[in-house]
């Protein structure tokens, strides 16, 4: 049986058609479809159901310590209520997962992992917990709502009068119609956008309030198009645990220099070799989806991790994972079925507010 | 009408193959349609006749017949939303000038239970 967010009933009565995303019943679309979905959310708005991730509570003395060895990004940077992205890797240097951290105190942190690695993120994490931190899954308390779109900030500004002063990646206790909420500056769409902890049970209600003002709901298919636009990574394609986050794109996110984590001796090995697979972007001229084979002048080069149409750009995007190739050839092939596409390299990202 | 299970249609009287309606639906809007046949192509039952792409998926189409191609239908390319707006008639994919084999396809009501089952 698959799990069922706070959101399950009023999705469905929109219209939601869904499908099983890891664990998860999930709305992959509602009826204005996935194109229509896609441009809602780059001129308009969008309200997105993240319930399905995963939220963990990081506390006591050692918890910056520990976090520092755990992630890849300076922790000791973030400040009181603001949040940073992180890599979680394995000793080999592979992504265990990407997270969003929130400092909610001196020594309070708090998660949002990838739904379908909550189990895996866990059984990591408390295998490498110190005896000074206290680590709780708080997964089953917490709805997460997202709004992204330009107009966003006009739409949460109706319930919240200071909004607009709410800085990227800053988080803020407050309440929307005397519902306490947690929202953030945060989002995975490249728009403009606030997600929003709500406790479980008053999610429904909070979710409705957005979707008589005349924001669109929007689906999984279109949340996956929107971040594959703007290159955003996800988890099992992009990044996993046999791809490291240079090799990925997500160097920026990784403090070599702010001393030892897990991982790390690995990814300097890699560097020093300059053993460099790559994330490559691409514009196949039909859809590719992910696992086609990449070809350069005839040698295989690599995979596709994601491939769609992209509703915005009015054609097929794709990602790659390639090696050993000359990039000053710039017409790859993927191999389609039992056909072969041409597909043009291309500068990252596709798409940009 | 007939139907085959994995969700084509064969009209026995215009000798147009396409796919259905809840084939439609569960793909959702589609974005590119390619044609892997083309006119006076002999193909069996089972052959890849097309390859549907919506936004999330890529689907194969098979031919629910055996027979000779005769046409194909050219508007899809340019606008593959005819398949989500009208999946049993204008949105058709091939037509057959000979076709000799019906065996297996479904009759309507027959498919309405295999759609049940299928869910």
């Amino acid at each position: 049986m698959l799990k069922r967010t706070p959101l399950f009933n009023i999705q469905s009565r929109l219209g939601g058609k869904f499908g099983p995303f890891g664990k998860w019943e999930m709305p992959l679309w509602f009826p204005e479809g996935i194109k229509k979905e896609v441009m809602a959310v780059r001129q308009r708005a969008g309200i997105f159901d993240v319930s399905h991730m995963g939220e963990f509570l990081i506390s006591g003395k050692g918890s910056l310590d520990f976090l520092q060895n755990l992630l890849t990004n300076d922790l000791s940077k973030v400040e009181l209520n603001k949040a940073q992205y992180n890599l979680m890797l394995n000793p080999s240097g592979g992504v265990v997962d990407d997270l969003i951290v929130y400092r909610l105190g001196l020594d309070e942190w708090r998660l949002v992992v990838n739904a379908s690695n909550v189990e895996e993120d866990k059984d990591w994490i408390c295998k490498n917990l110190g005896s000074d931190v206290t680590f709780r899954d708080e997964s089953d308390d917490w709805g997460l709502i997202a709004i992204q779109g330009p107009e966003s900030e006009g739409v949460l500004g109706k319930f919240c009068s200071d909004i607009s002063n709410l800085k990227r990646f800053e988080l803020r206790k407050t309440e929307i119609n005397e519902v306490k909420v947690e929202i953030a500056r945060t989002g995975y769409t490249g728009e403009d956008g606030f997600e929003i902890f709500v406790r479980p049970m008053e999610a429904s209600v909070l979710y409705e309030q957005f979707i008589d003002m005349g924001v669109s709901p929007i689906g999984l298919g279109a949340r996956d198009a929107l971040r594959l636009e703007v290159c955003y990574p996800l988890h099992g394609h992009e990044i996993s645990p046999d791809i490291n986050p240079l090799e990925a794109g997500l160097g920026w996110a990784v403090k070599l220099e702010k001393g030892d984590f897990i991982g790390r001796d690995n990814l300097l090995s890699c560097k020093e070799k300059n053993l460099r697979r790559e994330i490559v972007a691409l514009f196949p001229e039909v859809p590719v989806r992910e696992g086609a084979e990449v070809y350069s002048k005839d040698s295989l080069v690599g995979k596709i991790t994601s491939g769609l149409f992209s509703p915005t750009l009015e054609k097929p995007i794709a990602l790659a994972l390639v090696e050993n190739f000359d990039k000053k050839n710039k017409d790859l092939v993927i191999k389609k079925g039992k056909r072969f596409k041409i597909a043009k390299l291309c500068e990252k990202p596709f798409y940009r507010r | 009408m007939l139907y085959s299970k994995t969700h084509e249609w064969f009209d026995p009287t215009l000798k147009k193959v396409g796919i259905t309606d809840y084939a439609q639906k569960s793909l959702g809007d589609l974005t590119y349609i390619e044609i892997l046949v083309e006119q006076g192509d002999e193909v069996s039952i089972g052959d890849e006749i097309a390859e549907i792409d919506s936004v999330k998926t890529s689907e194969v189409v098979y031919s629910p017949i055996s027979g000779t191609i005769s046409g194909v239908n050219d508007l899809l390319e340019e606008d593959p939303s005819i398949v989500n707006s009208s999946a049993e008639n204008d949105g058709w994919l091939v037509s057959f000038s000979a076709c000799d084999d019906e065996k297996g396809l479904m009759s309507s009501s027959d498919y309405e239970e295999h759609k049940k089952e299928d869910h």
